[in-house]
This record gives C-alpha cells, structure tokens and sequence, in this order.
C-alpha cells in the first residue's frame, strides 16, 4: 500500500502509542485506547486463568500483561490470548522466583483449549493390542514438577497425568497417571501397534510384557473407552 | 435490501443455553463469528437450533477493513465457512482497524478520515466481497481520538458507502457517543447519512468515564434515555430493522428481553405513526 504513505503513519503511530506504549499510559483520549486494550487483554487472561490469578498480585499481573501488549500476539480470536500470555511469561522469564505457576498457567489453559476444540466423534470399536493409536486430539499428557493435580501447587512432586474431554461428562478430566502410561501414551504413533510400543518400553525399563500388559489392561480399555487415543 | 423484519438481539454464551427454555425470541439474532467459530461442545446444539430457528445477521471484529496491512485471507476464508456452514447471509464488520503488520489490538481504532483511505476501503471491501460471496455492510465505529482528517465523519461514511458499494450498520448508541464527545449534533448526523445504504440498526449501552471525561462506548450498561430518544428521530427517518447489542455485564436473557421489548414498543409507536 505504498500509495497510502500518510495512512500508514498515522496507523503505525497509533499502534507505537497503544501497543508499544511509547508515551507510557497517557491520561487523553489516546490514554482512553491505552486503557481499553489493556483491559481487553486483562479480562480474558483473567477469566481463562483463574488458579493462576490467585497466586499473582493484581500490581504483578498489571506489569506483565503491559510487557505481554507490545508482544502482540496474532490471533484475530481473543479467547486464545491467555495461551499466547502464557507462552510469554515462560519464554521471558517473568514468574521465576514462582516457577509453579507456568504450570499452573498450563492446567487453567488446556481445560480452555479443549473446553474450545471441534471433535468430529468416529464409532468406538473395541481395544485391540494389535491395533495402531495415537493420542487424541481431545487429550493432553503432561508431566508436571509440581503438585498442581493435588492442588499443593508449591510443593514439588513429579508427577504424570493424562487431561481429556470427557464426551459422557461433557467436562475435562485431570487424572494422575503412572509413569509406564504416560510413556505408553507418550510413545502412541501410527506406525506401530500398541503392542510394540509397549514391548518397547518394557524392554527399557526390564518389566515383563506380559505381566504390564495384564495389569494394565483396565486403564488401557478405560482411556480407550474416554477417547484418549483412537 | 436486507430481509430481516422487527428487533433482534445479540446472541451471548452467556445465556445461550436459556433461549431453548424460555418462552422469549426476539425476531432474529445477531452473532459474532469470532466467538462462535470455535465454541465448547456442550453449546454446539443449542447454538444451531437458536440460528436455525431464526434469521441472523453476522456481526465481526477482527477483519480489519480500514488496515494498511494485507488482507488477512485466510482469516475471511474461515469467515466465509462459518457463514456458509451456519446458513447466514448477511455479514457486517466495522468501519475501522484492530491490527497492523501482524498485531492485534483487539480494539476498533479509529481510521484517518482521508480521500485515500476511502479509496482503500472501497478496494478491500471488494476483495472481502469476492471472498465472503456475500455484499458486506459496514458499521459507524465509536472513536475517541481522530488521528487525521480531511473529512466529517458522516461524509467519510457517505464517500465509504457509495465508493465500495457496502450497505450500512448504523449504530445509533456510537453516533449518540460520539456526539458527545466531539461535540456535533447527533440529529444533523442522522439527517445527512445516506439513509438508502442502511441495512440494520445496533442499540447499546455506554459509561461516563470521568478521567478521560468522555463518554466509553463499552455494551456493558442498560441503554440510556438520550440513545433511545436518539433512535425514535432515526425509525421517523429509517424504515430498517434495529437490535440491542450486549457484550459486557450480560443480565439473564429476562432482563434483556425487557430492554427488548421497550425497543420492541418504540419502534411499534413510531411504524404506526
């Protein structure tokens, strides 16, 4: 748009003042902008993040949705700011004297982002050793540090759980996990069966296939069941 | 001429899994496709049976029509599937920007009021047009600063509307805010615009900000009475369909259908002289 010289000036200048924040938060009318992204971003960090909010100083969170604005993200949806915002805090380092709470940040998103996702449901067959998974796309595996699922936040305790979109329940569900599952779900390809990924991982870790496989058969029929891995 | 008939209402999350329930409808909806393009599943059904039981208009925010950026293609792409998948036929979007180079302000900013942005305006509601398959109508935003201008508002929304061809959103609260705040006679504005281009009407509530002693377009309050007073001189003048626009503080639906029905009243009083 080379043609609009004067036009694109006057838009860069309003975005320097606005995002940037070049002139600081100015008490005119362009102050009134400044408030007003700033509380765009603000309410929907807030309400995406609620358990995180709880542990952060309204002074804190200010400083840091103000550094967040001259990131802007890119996403012409706003609901999926907070995501954006949580992937700033870590990058930059922002709550490192509180590193339980870019977990924390992660346990209120993903409930979001799958709350949020389209799920085109295929008919469910039976669970088969044989058979090749992967991890759905209404489920999430992760390993936390902290003890987020037993909502000791600050306490360190490594521990695994499997997070998913319950379509019973129309809900998602947080469930802690053993080590050997979260691997299995982990190592899920296209490529190879169940079977072979868990041979796999027995034979890493000197278990017996056959004893792992008896004995996790249950959880395995259940998570398959909920739609974990298809 | 848009087929739409009588008052419609903003449709929320908020008391999207009411309307089934309740005995209220208005005539048709107005949605957001921003908000609605990616949803929770537990609102799928409901949010089908609402639109598909009604009329309803498409309401963006995110288009960015007045941006010197590139178009976001893509993004009117997703645009033009929402419409097609939920039936819509009518889409209206501000006249405004929100981003540039990428960024995103999430806020409707307003525009150099310039020849030349008229001109680029009128170039990216065509490429829009072509993509959506769909005429585009465009809304008078609310502003609280002019960048730059070489023209009234009310011209430059005149100029926008017969170059590009776009109908017209003529949100009533916005030209009651603006108003105000730059001091021009919210009447006069009404008389001069190009009533032939106006497709629907948007009613919203606004708050007094006393640091920036300015009135704040927020959607947030109850419609005061000077807007309302505002839009029966505009029905005296516009034969179009007018919807309360509600984003901010959302009462349940039962407090909203009393608003509505007081527009409902208005616009009944000034049809039947």
């Amino acid at each position: 748009m080379a043609k609009e010289i004067l036009e694109k000036d006057v838009q860069d200048r309003f975005f320097d003042i606005l995002i940037e924040q070049k002139e600081g938060f100015k008490k005119t009318p362009l102050g009134v902008y400044q408030k007003l992204v700033f509380f765009r971003f603000e309410e929907v960090i807030k309400n995406a993040l609620p358990l995180f909010l709880e542990h952060v100083s309204s002074k804190k969170l200010e400083k840091t949705i103000k550094k967040f604005m001259k990131a802007t993200p890119d996403t012409p949806f706003v609901w999926q700011i907070p995501n954006d915002y949580r992937k700033f805090v870590k990058k930059n380092r922002l709550f490192e004297n509180k590193k339980y709470l870019y977990e924390l940040m992660y346990y209120d998103w993903v409930e979001v982002e799958l709350y949020m996702k389209e799920y085109k449901l295929k008919k469910l067959g039976k669970f088969k050793y044989e058979n090749f998974y992967k991890l759905s796309s209404s489920a999430r595996i992760k390993k936390f540090e902290y003890d987020i699922v037993g909502n000791d936040y600050e306490k360190k305790r490594e521990n695994f759980c499997v997070i998913y979109y319950d379509f019973d329940l129309d809900d998602i569900i947080y469930r802690e996990i053993n080590p050997l599952l979260f691997y299995i779900l982990k190592g899920l390809n296209k490529k190879h069966s169940f079977e072979e990924v868990l041979e796999k991982l027995c034979l890493e870790n000197e278990i017996d296939l056959d004893e792992a496989k008896q004995l996790l058969k249950k959880p395995f029929k259940e998570l398959f069941k909920k739609r974990v891995f298809s | 001429m848009i087929k739409l008939n009588g008052c419609g209402l903003g449709l929320r999350s908020d008391f999207l899994l009411d309307v089934s329930k309740s005995s209220f409808q208005p005539d048709w909806w107005e949605v957001t496709p921003e908000n609605w393009m990616h949803m929770p599943k537990l609102y799928e059904k409901a949010f089908e049976e609402a639109v598909f039981s009604r009329p309803t208009v498409a309401h963006g925010l995110s288009l960015s029509i007045g941006s010197v950026d590139k178009l976001n293609r893509k993004f009117v792409k997703q645009i033009k599937n929402f419409l097609d998948r939920y039936e819509i036929e009518f889409y209206s979007e501000h006249l405004s920007f929100s981003s540039l180079e990428g960024r995103q302000s999430y806020e409707l900013l307003p525009l150099p009021m310039t020849k030349k942005m008229v001109e680029h305006i009128s170039n990216r509601v065509k490429e829009v047009e072509d993509i959506i398959q769909r005429n585009l109508i465009l809304e008078n935003a609310t502003y609280y600063y002019v960048p730059y201008s070489e023209m009234r508002e009310v011209d430059f929304i005149n100029e926008v509307l017969e170059k590009s061809g776009a109908k017209m959103l003529l949100d009533v609260n916005n030209v009651f805010v603006n108003s105000v705040n730059h001091s021009f006679k919210s009447r006069k504005f009404i008389d001069e615009i190009d009533k032939s281009k106006v497709a629907y009407m948007h009613m919203a509530g606004h708050y007094f900000d006393e640091e920036a002693n300015m009135r704040i377009d927020s959607h947030g309050m109850p419609i005061n009475t000077g807007t309302w007073r505002l839009l029966e001189y505009t029905l005296k003048q516009i034969d179009a369909p007018v919807m309360i626009e509600r984003d901010n503080n959302i009462p349940p639906l039962k407090e909203l259908e009393k608003e509505y029905k007081q527009m409902q009243k208005i616009v009944k009083r000034v049809r039947n002289g």
